[in-house]
C-alpha cells in the first residue's frame, strides 16, 4: 500500500471526526509520511488506516469505529420512560388502589389457607383432649354403669383420640410444609414487575 | 413426612381400628346410647375430674 492510499482511507475512516479535527490529523500523517525516507516500510510500521483511525477515535472522545449505531438509542429509551413516568403520575389514583386491592387480596388468600390449616390442626387437638377425657370415663363406666356402656364409651373415646391425633399431626405437618412456599410465591409474585423491568 | 408423624400416624390408626371393635362390642351388648343426668354424674365421680367438679 502507498501513502496516498493510506491517506484517502484514514480520511475515509475519520468521517465521523469534526472537518477540522480530521484535517489536522490527515495533514499530521501526510507529513509524517514526506518525511519519511521509504514509503512502504512506514505504512507498514503504521499498520492498516482503520486501526490508526480507531485509536485517533478513541483519544478523541472516547468514540469507537461505529458510533452512529449505538448513540440514536438512548433518546427512544429517555422518551418512553418519560412517557411512562407521566402515565404513572397521572393513573396514580387508578393504579393505587387497584394494586393495593389486589395485593390484599392476594395475601389474605394465602392467610386464610394457613388459618384453614391451622384451624383443622387445633380442632384435632381438642379431639384428642376429648378422645382422652371419654376414655377416662370409659373406664369410669365399666365400674359404675355397666361394662358394655363402658366399652361403647372407651370405644368412642378411644375412635374420637384417634382422628383427633392424625388430624392434628397432619395438619401441623401441612402448615409446616406450606406455609414457606406459600409465602415465597406471594413474594415472588411481587417481585415479578421489578424482575420483568431489570431484564429490559 | 418425619418419622414422629408416621408414628402418630400408624398409632391412631391401630387405636381407631380397636375404638370401632370396643364401641361395636359395646352397642351388640346393649350399651345405652343416651345417658340420663344421673347417669352422667355417676359417670363423672368414678373419674379423676371428680376431684374438680365434686
Amino acid at each position: 500500500m502507498k501513502s496516498g492510499e493510506f491517506i484517502s482511507r484514514l480520511n475515509a475512516a475519520l468521517a465521523q471526526l469534526p472537518p477540522d479535527e480530521r484535517s489536522a490529523a490527515v495533514s499530521y500523517y501526510e507529513e509524517y509520511f514526506s518525511d519519511a525516507a521509504d514509503d512502504e516500510r512506514a505504512v507498514i510500521k503504521l499498520g492498516s488506516p482503520e486501526s490508526v483511525a480507531e485509536t485517533i477515535l478513541k483519544e478523541y472522545g472516547g468514540a469507537t469505529a461505529a458510533p452512529k449505531t449505538e448513540t440514536p438509542s438512548p433518546k427512544p429509551k429517555n422518551k418512553t420512560n418519560i412517557l411512562l413516568l407521566v402515565l404513572a403520575i397521572l393513573g396514580f389514583p387508578v393504579w393505587f388502589p387497584v394494586l393495593i386491592a389486589v395485593s390484599a387480596t392476594l395475601f389474605s388468600i394465602v392467610v386464610a389457607c394457613i388459618a384453614v390449616l391451622a384451624a383443622l390442626a387445633v380442632s384435632g387437638l381438642g379431639m384428642f383432649i376429648a378422645g382422652i377425657c371419654l376414655v377416662a370415663v370409659g373406664f369410669a363406666a365399666i365400674l359404675r354403669l355397666s361394662p358394655a356402656d363402658g366399652l361403647f364409651l372407651l370405644g368412642t373415646g378411644l375412635v374420637l383420640g384417634a382422628v383427633g391425633a392424625a388430624l392434628c399431626v397432619v395438619m401441623f405437618w401441612a402448615v409446616v410444609k406450606a406455609t414457606p412456599p406459600l409465602v415465597n410465591g406471594l413474594v415472588n409474585l411481587c417481585k415479578k414487575p421489578f424482575k420483568k423491568r431489570e431484564v429490559r | 413426612m418425619n418419622k414422629f408423624t408416621k408414628t402418630v400416624l400408624i398409632i391412631s390408626a391401630i387405636a381407631l381400628v380397636i375404638g370401632g371393635m370396643l364401641v361395636c362390642v359395646g352397642i351388640f351388648n346393649g350399651a345405652k346410647l343416651e345417658y340420663s343426668e344421673v347417669d352422667l354424674q355417676q359417670l363423672i365421680q368414678g373419674t379423676i375430674f371428680s376431684k374438680y367438679f365434686y
